[in-house]
């Protein structure tokens, strides 16, 4: 059974004009100990889909579809049980460790609290834990770094202590969002291994929210690309590089920046990403495909699923060959 | 902390002296002279007059006044009233306790209904949230000495709960006198830290720690005592602490409209009879208290902001 299925998962925002759909459709899976891309450009949804799984999105929003974990939907959990899974359950890695820390508090209580306050530990088990764990994410100086402030850590560092306090209870399930966007580019794969070592380690299954396709094709067994609060394509690193069945997928690849070559100007998909709330009947890419045709527009366009993989487009078949080949100066700006 | 307390103290000497300076000066300056007063509309003989002077040391240069007034000052002689001829130092000694008691009383009621209905107010919302925001609204509009006379005549006149005047001597009768006047006193202070504990609170809830902490499942009392709670009395101890130094002012209109024999009472007896040396004393004493005030306040934000260095620059 998987870790978390969910299962047309669709959010949307009260607003003066109307509610606002952030998410229409979203469903994926994540089997045990498997880690889950969740790639996109920003303002795509990635952020919102893992929210609706913790249930913390935005006051007021109205979400229809389920979210199972381990079979159980947490969507109509009560107040003690959705704690319980919080704690117990899930572990969410956020962008920003400096403000997922209370400034005001030393480092060894954010890390207790959640073995303590959250799980029910004794103080001493769970402090003792927590150094532990410091040391396992590579932290030298544990006194130091447990009876520091947050403002005395760099943000390497914070990020570090935020994924000891992940893994900490060894959750099911991992959502990492953004985990090494904001940090500076010389930590950046240093935390992406710690978080990726503790992660096998454990055998936790995670999603991996990034828009770094590349990133995401190096530590996930599968990636899920999403456009306007919906899911394009699903499928492995490899089968994704190799041979790409979303147009969207294809440009992607196109305009991530050369590894060996470092371009000034990064080459973008022209157009500008829609909000999941303006996308009107048919293809949501439809604006800036390449490929597209009168037909896109007409009608809702399945997930199609064909073994482990997804796709949704219209012209799937047609242009599968023409996909698995790079679109060149097509999709540079 | 120990040097920084030291440094403000200094700091807070040269203010004293400066201020000094300023109110001895000050006096000068407003019309009417202390000898007018002193021979009471009668008319005297240039010569009396002269004499009187010579005894007040009124014909001295002005600097060399305040140097003897400032020298006597720093050995604890704070001179003699004017009109009583009472010693200034033991006339504000016997006018403290009242004081003290009436602004301690006032502080309490302020950190007790401000802060509380504030964090009640921010965590609970609905219904509470509204009441505390409409009480605020009043408590603040409402002006001290009229709600003063308002307290009186409903508590003390028409519903005999209270005393009307006096302050009281021995802890519970100085509390039942007390009550009022501290009321009236803490009431536009209370209101005004109500609305800014409540804004607090209310912001801190929706920070992105706090919603970690949920989603890490910390249970909610937890979460509002240990992350909203604690945050939120970064700002409410400065405005707390403003507000509680501010009272040591409208002190004197609630101990007027009570007729409390207090420090403020004593000044502005004294400046209606142009008794300088009591004027003087009690602005010193006034500034002098305020400064201390604000340091505590400093020390208490030191405290609970691990940010904020002590005694260097700030990080
Ligand atoms: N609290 C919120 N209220 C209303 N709309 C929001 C809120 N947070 C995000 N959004 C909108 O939801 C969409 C998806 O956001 P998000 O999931 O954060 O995107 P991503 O993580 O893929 O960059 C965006 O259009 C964003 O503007
Ligand atoms: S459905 Fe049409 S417009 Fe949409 S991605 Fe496929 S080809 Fe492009
Ligand atoms: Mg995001």
């Amino acid at each position: 059974m998987s870790v978390l299925e969910l299962d047309d998962v669709r959010l949307a925002v009260p607003h003066p004009s109307g509610d606002r759909t952030l998410l229409r459709g979203v469903s994926l899976s994540v089997a045990p100990g498997e880690a889950l891309g969740l790639v996109g450009e920003s303002g795509s949804g990635k952020s919102m889909t893992l929210r609706t799984v913790l249930r913390t999105e935005p006051r007021g929003a109205h979400v229809a579809g389920r979210v199972l974990l381990d079979g159980r939907d947490v969507r109509g959990l009560g107040p003690a049980e959705l704690r319980r899974v919080r704690a117990e359950s899930l572990a969410m890695i956020s962008q920003d460790p400096r403000a997922a820390l209370n400034p005001l508090l030393r480092v060894s209580r954010f890390l207790v609290e959640g073995l303590c306050d959250a799980r029910g530990d004794d103080e001493r088990t769970a402090t003792r834990r927590a150094r532990d764990l410091l040391a396992q994410v590579g932290i030298a100086d544990v006194d130091r770094c447990m009876n520091s402030y947050p403002h005395q850590l760099s943000g390497g560092m914070l990020q570090r202590v935020v994924i000891a306090a992940a893994v900490a209870g060894s959750p099911r399930l991992l959502l990492a969002d953004e985990p090494t966007t904001a940090l500076d580019v010389t930590t950046q794969s240093e935390v992406m291994a710690i978080l990726d070592e503790q992660r096998r380690e454990r055998g936790m299954s995670m999603i991996f929210v990034t828009h770094d396709l590349e990133l995401a094709s190096a530590v996930c067994d599968r990636i899920a690309v999403m456009y306007a609060g919906e899911i394009v394509e699903i499928s492995t690193p490899e089968r994704l590089h190799a041979a790409p069945r979303h147009p969207y997928t294809r440009l992607l690849l196109d305009s991530r920046p050369s590894l060996t070559a470092r371009a000034p100007v990064l080459p973008v998909i022209p157009g500008r990403p829609v909000a999941a709330y303006e996308v009107g009947g048919g293809c949501a890419f439809a604006g800036r495909c390449p490929w597209s045709e009168p037909g896109c527009t007409d009608g809702e366009i399945p997930l199609v699923r064909d073994g482990d993989r997804a796709v949704r487009c219209a012209r799937e078949e047609e242009l599968a060959g023409e996909l698995a080949h790079a679109t060149g100066t097509e999709a540079t700006a | 902390m120990q040097r920084f307390v030291i440094r403000r103290l200094g700091a807070l000497a040269v203010t004293l002296l400066f201020s000094s300076f300023v109110i001895y000066g000050a006096m000068y300056l407003a019309p009417g002279t202390p000898e007018s007063f002193l021979v009471q509309g009668r008319t005297v003989s240039p010569e009396v007059l002269a004499s009187i002077r010579a005894q007040y040391g009124l014909d001295d240069p002005f600097l060399l006044r305040y140097w003897h007034w400032l020298t006597g000052v720093l050995t604890g002689d704070l001179g003699e009233s004017l009109t009583t001829r009472q010693d200034v130092a033991s006339l504000l000694a016997s006018r403290i306790p009242t004081t003290v008691w009436l602004t301690a009383y006032a502080a309490l009621l302020i950190v007790v209904f401000g802060v509380v209905a504030g964090v009640v107010a921010g965590l609970r919302g609905g219904l509470l949230d509204t009441a505390v925001l409409l009480g605020s609204s009043v408590g603040f509009a409402v002006p001290t000495f009229f709600a003063a006379l308002l307290l009186m005549s409903v508590f003390s006149v028409t519903l005999g709960w209270f005393p009307v005047f006096g302050a009281g001597s021995g802890f519970s009768d100085r509390i039942l006198h007390l009550t009022l006047p501290a009321v009236a006193l803490a009431l536009p202070a209370a209101a005004v830290v109500a609305r800014i504990t409540r804004t607090a609170v209310v912001e801190e809830r929706d920070t992105e720690h706090v919603s970690v902490a949920l989603a890490r499942g910390v249970p909610w009392r937890t979460v509002a005592r240990r992350h909203i709670v604690r945050n939120a009395m970064l700002p409410v101890t400065t405005i707390v602490g403003v507000n509680i130094a501010a009272l040591v002012a409208g002190a004197t209109v609630v101990e007027h409209a009570f007729t409390l024999d207090g420090v403020g009472a004593l000044l502005i007896n004294a400046v209606q009879q142009k008794d300088f040396a009591v004027v003087q004393a009690v602005a010193l004493v006034l500034v002098a208290v305020f400064g201390v005030v604000n340091l505590v306040i400093d020390v208490l934000y030191a405290v609970i902001d691990p940010r904020v260095q002590l005694g260097g620059e700030s990080a």
